[in-house]
């Protein structure tokens, strides 16, 4: 049996049940990602001997009793995550030789519970996409079809998951960054309530939108790995201090409630996906939740809202790249990187403010409002993660626009910093699919629950890609 | 369709505030870009936004401060800090000359 | 006598680096004075990315405190604002600062030449360093972080002020009141404090010019003047003057244009999406107001209502918070022994003794001692006046003549006479009858 190919919570139980080593274990996910990762290119970088000796260490550690909670267990950081020691490269030749001299509070945490960076995955360029094309360092495959993209920006976190290279990949979503790659690469993808996670140490993106959250295989892993990630960080300002909980000890609470579906959602989208995400939401009508049509008009507005803020962040958080300190001057971004930084500063800029980014403020103020009193008539609210199926490499990329729409039914999330998740579902034309669950802020355990009964009721962790080589 | 809202003039001066350096074919390229683009975006001014303020901020918290207190703890050693720079020189950051 | 057309309206810009333990938005130390480069930054302060702000507690109190000293109005719902441009001391490539919700707007402060209004206060995060060399014959400059993120106060004046000398009291004052809150040691070397002025002259001429690097109050007074002048002559040869930025120059005297910009800079504030809003409880600016310690010009003029000391020797002794303590202590050990407070007063302030070394006491036992052996004997008085004139004939009939200094002259001779002993109100009281 090959040791990479089970989740996190089995490969856990193994090690504890002195099964297997961690070295074994990180051995088996080495051999896969030497033998499948120079074309699938999930990783960015990878510390092969590094992650060898650290897993002799937790091997020692556990043999003398230590209990950390991932002790042992290889997985992915995405290279926007700042790693001390670890180049970090955000898939910018602009850091193409960037040492951080630091760890994110994530990247703390996750060490701190014992877990190996077994490597950086892969991204579109500082999180600036969602197909996972926008790299310089090999666009990741879909591994359930290769030729089409994994989408992102987590794309390598996805597709590493999907792929067995690891156990888990962090993510960042800013527009749908974690859920568009679960849906497409047959992995949760999560996005907590923004604020529940710490930022520092993750390259901004869209400050007021940047929501840091995992790819893994299972509901169980998600959740596991939301509990040790979660919590008040005061070098983040924008953390809640709101208790956090054992996630993972929660998810097979049987919780049933009222789903809503916005119309809006499904307008104009490819009858087949529909279908899918409804077919699984009659599941979990079978068991026993309400299925609700509900309309959010304002949804018709998300994608501008979304897009004047955050390339507006964008354009300012990019501005501390100049060369001097570390990295290469501003020459070298690339040209989705070039596109945003310029909207974003013209929609900042005198005359323009009010029109684009006040406007657009405001806006989003209206759509908190109206989400606020959807969740006074409903539970949940549901939906597809992407209005169509994985698409073909370079089938979208010639027109920005184009590339932009695939978010509309991602973006609203963050905009209003509810907590949403990616759960696969039936694959369409044997292509993976992911339905969207959005809950209430900081109930992150309302999507476990609804999300373990859609994984119970599938179990697409079962199917696994064939890789190529 | 040449859009109202954007021409080669204003793409230029937000390349020099933005510190993006476009060749004349990249001017040309992001123009017709950003015009497709904003008229899009500008949708929001369909929105009924009177009287609403905006929101910078979705977490309803406020007053988060630190005290007053040195933490060495996250300090960079000078080694530390001028690790990444492509050029330094006894201990400062060099940079092109800011006088001409 | 300036026409009215020409009056001088200059406004001013005040930076004041706060004296925190740690930096605005990070806990590094906030001292850098004299510390190796770069050897007190972090990831904030350094603006690497993924590097987030958390803002200074006390830096915030001491900003509404500087407010509230100037009679400010404290806002009670306050952000931060991102100020974007280009610099190499500008790691981040944006100033974290105030744009149009800042802690406190309105305010005044008197001076002798009238009152001065106060437009705003607040709260930004310094820059780093920049030092100018030549490096294997090639010009750079090299950056320093070191002072990057450290607290900075802005206050921004109203356009009232309309000479050199009541910019250098305006500054003066603003300088002492700081330093009673102790907030800032405000040392113009170090740069604690750093002035900028807008001057034009007249109102709605249409231009403005501003004036930097004004290290000192005396750069500050020749700088104004200076520039008052320039632009006087160019209106009176119908030219309007270019509203730009100049610079004084120590060496050639003069203000210099330093940077031609035909527009102005577009910052593209926006609300710092890092820092949460604050917001601020009236019962908190009460309290903060009430822990205000007694302010130099109430105190100054309490010293003239309470002990009858000259407004003018008030405010000098008023100027530094540990002399005016000291004062006071001497002027009511004084009164208990019935010695004029308004003589003790004019004798600090004439340098006659001394405050810093002598306990008050000492001061009170001296001067005492002194009044006791002082000779107040109209007839020895007199006697030593009569000497003195004739001892010093050109000096009575010059003061005679009109020329009132020479009194000094013959003042002095007498006390030379008497040891120091005749009492100099009443010797100079008869000296004067004699020569009329």
């Amino acid at each position: 049996m090959d040791l990479a190919k089970q989740t996190l919570q089995e490969t856990l139980s193994g090690l504890n049940n002195k099964e297997f080593s961690s070295v074994e274990l990180v051995n088996s996910c080495l051999a896969r990602i030497k033998k499948y990762n120079p074309k699938l290119n999930g990783f960015i970088t990878v510390r092969e001997e590094e992650a060898i000796k650290e897993a002799m260490l937790a091997d020692k550690a556990r043999k003398k009793g230590e209990k950390k909670p991932l002790l042992g267990i290889p997985i992915g950081i995405k290279d926007n995550f700042l790693t001390k020691g670890i180049r970090t490269t955000a898939s910018s030749p602009v850091l193409d030789d960037y040492i951080p001299q630091y760890d994110a509070t994530t990247v703390r945490r996750l060490k701190k519970a014992g877990a190996i960076i077994i490597g950086k995955t892969n991204l579109d360029a500082w999180g600036h996409g969602s197909s996972g094309e926008h790299t310089v360092y090999g666009i990741p495959h879909n591994p359930y079809a290769y030729g089409r993209v994994t989408g992102g920006s987590s794309s390598g976190s996805g597709a590493s998951v999907a792929a067995d290279f690891c156990f888990m990949g962090t993510g960042s979503d800013t527009g749908g960054s974690n859920r568009q790659p679960g849906s497409y690469c047959n992995v949760v993808g999560l996005k907590p309530t923004y604020g529940r996670t710490s930022r520092y140490g993750v390259i901004a993106m869209a400050s007021s939108a940047d929501c840091i959250g995992v790819l893994t295989k299972t509901i169980w892993d998600a959740a596991a790995c939301l509990t040790i990630m979660a919590g008040h960080d005061p070098l983040d300002a924008t953390t809640s201090t709101s208790p956090i909980e054992k996630y993972h000890s929660k998810i097979t609470k049987s919780f049933t409630g009222k789903i809503g579906i916005p119309k809006e959602f499904l307008e104009g989208l490819d009858k087949q996906y529909v279908a899918s995400v409804i077919k699984a939401l009659k599941v979990l009508e079978k068991k026993g939740h309400h299925l609700i049509d509900i309309s959010i008009p304002e949804l018709k507005f998300a994608y501008p809202i979304y897009a004047l803020t955050t390339f507006s962040e964008i354009s300012s958080n990019l501005a501390r790249f100049d060369g001097v300190r570390y990295g290469d001057n501003r020459t070298k971004f690339q040209e989705e990187a070039k596109r945003r930084i310029m909207i974003g500063t013209h929609s900042l800029s005198s005359g323009y403010a009010d029109k684009y980014y006040k406007r657009a403020m405001k806006g989003r103020s209206l759509l908190i409002k109206r989400f606020k009193q959807t969740f006074e008539k409903v539970d949940l609210i549901a939906g597809p993660v992407f209005p169509f199926s994985p698409f073909k490499h370079g089938e979208r990329e010639t027109d920005p626009l184009k590339m932009y729409l695939s978010d509309v039914l991602t973006v609203p999330a963050n905009l209003t910093g509810h907590p949403a998740i990616s759960v696969p579902v039936d694959f369409v034309n044997n292509l993976p699919n992911g339905l969207q669950l959005i809950a209430p802020h900081f109930m992150e355990s309302r999507l476990f629950q609804v999300g373990y009964q859609v994984e119970q009721e599938y179990q697409m962790y079962k199917r696994k890609p064939t890789l190529k080589e | 369709m040449k859009s109202k809202t954007i021409n080669s003039k204003i793409v230029r001066y937000v390349g020099t505030l933005a510190k993006i350096s476009l060749t004349p074919k990249e001017v040309i390229k992001f123009t017709s870009q950003f015009g497709n683009v904003l008229e899009f975006f500008n949708k929001v001014s369909q929105l009924k936004t009177k009287g609403s303020a905006g929101t910078y901020q979705v977490t309803n918290i406020n007053n988060r401060f630190r005290e007053d207190k040195i933490d060495k703890s996250n300090m960079l050693t000078q080694k530390q800090a001028l690790s990444n720079a492509k050029k330094t020189h006894q201990g400062y950051f060099v940079v092109k000359s800011i006088f001409k | 006598m300036k026409q009215e057309k020409y009056q001088p309206t200059i406004g001013m810009e005040v930076h004041v680096e706060l004296a925190t333990q740690s930096k605005m938005f990070c806990s590094c130390p906030a001292n850098h004075f004299r510390i190796k480069p770069n050897t007190h930054t972090c990831p904030v302060c350094l603006g690497l990315p993924g590097a987030l702000p958390v803002p200074n507690k006390k830096a915030i109190d001491w900003t509404l405190m500087i407010g509230l000293a100037l009679n400010s109005q404290v806002s009670l719902e306050s952000k931060f604002d991102r100020k974007h441009y280009f610099y190499p001391d500008l790691p981040k490539g944006y100033q974290i600062s105030q744009y149009d919700e800042p802690f406190c707007t309105g305010g005044d402060l008197e001076t002798s030449k009238g009152q001065v209004g106060i437009t705003r206060v607040h709260l930004e995060e310094d820059t780093g360093k920049l030092v100018h060399k030549k490096i294997k014959g090639k010009n750079v400059s090299l950056v320093d972080f070191n002072r990057c993120g450290v607290p900075l106060v802005e206050i921004v004046t109203e356009p009232d002020i309309h000479s050199a000398k009541q910019a250098k009291e305006f500054t003066k004052t603003l300088q002492t009141i700081i330093r009673y809150l102790g907030a800032s040691d405000c040392d113009m070397e170090k740069g604690s404090m750093r002035l900028e002025a807008n001057i034009s002259l007249g109102k709605d001429l249409g231009y403005k010019v501003e004036i930097k690097n004004l290290n000192s109050f005396r750069f500050l007074e020749k700088a104004i003047i200076y520039e008052i002048n320039r632009q006087e002559k160019m209106l009176q040869s119908g030219k309007t003057p270019t509203q730009e930025t100049r610079g004084w120059d120590e060496k050639r005297q003069q203000t210099l244009s330093q940077r031609g910009k035909e527009t102005a800079e577009d910052y593209r504030y926006f609300p710092e999406p890092d820092i949460p809003p604050l917001k601020f409880k009236k019962e908190q600016i009460d309290s903060i107001k009430k822990s205000l310690p007694e302010l130099p010009t109430t105190k100054a003029k309490r010293f003239t209502s309470e002990f009858n000391i000259r407004p003018d020797y008030a405010l000098v002794l008023v100027s530094q918070q540990e002399t005016a303590i000291k004062a006071e202590n001497l002027f009511k050990l004084a009164q208990k022994e019935k010695l004029a407070p308004q003589k003790v007063a004019s004798d600090i302030v004439n340098k006659k003794i001394s405050i810093k070394t002598k306990t008050p006491t000492q001061i009170v036992k001296a001067l005492k001692a002194k009044q006791q052996s002082q000779v107040s004997d109209q007839n020895q008085l007199t006697s030593w006046v009569e000497e003195a004139i004739k001892f010093l004939p050109k000096a009575a009939k010059d003061y005679q003549s009109g020329k009132n200094s020479a009194i000094g002259a013959l003042m002095g001779k007498i006390m030379g006479l008497s040891q120091g002993k005749a009492d100099p109100q009443a010797v100079k009281k008869i000296l004067q009858d004699k020569l009329k």
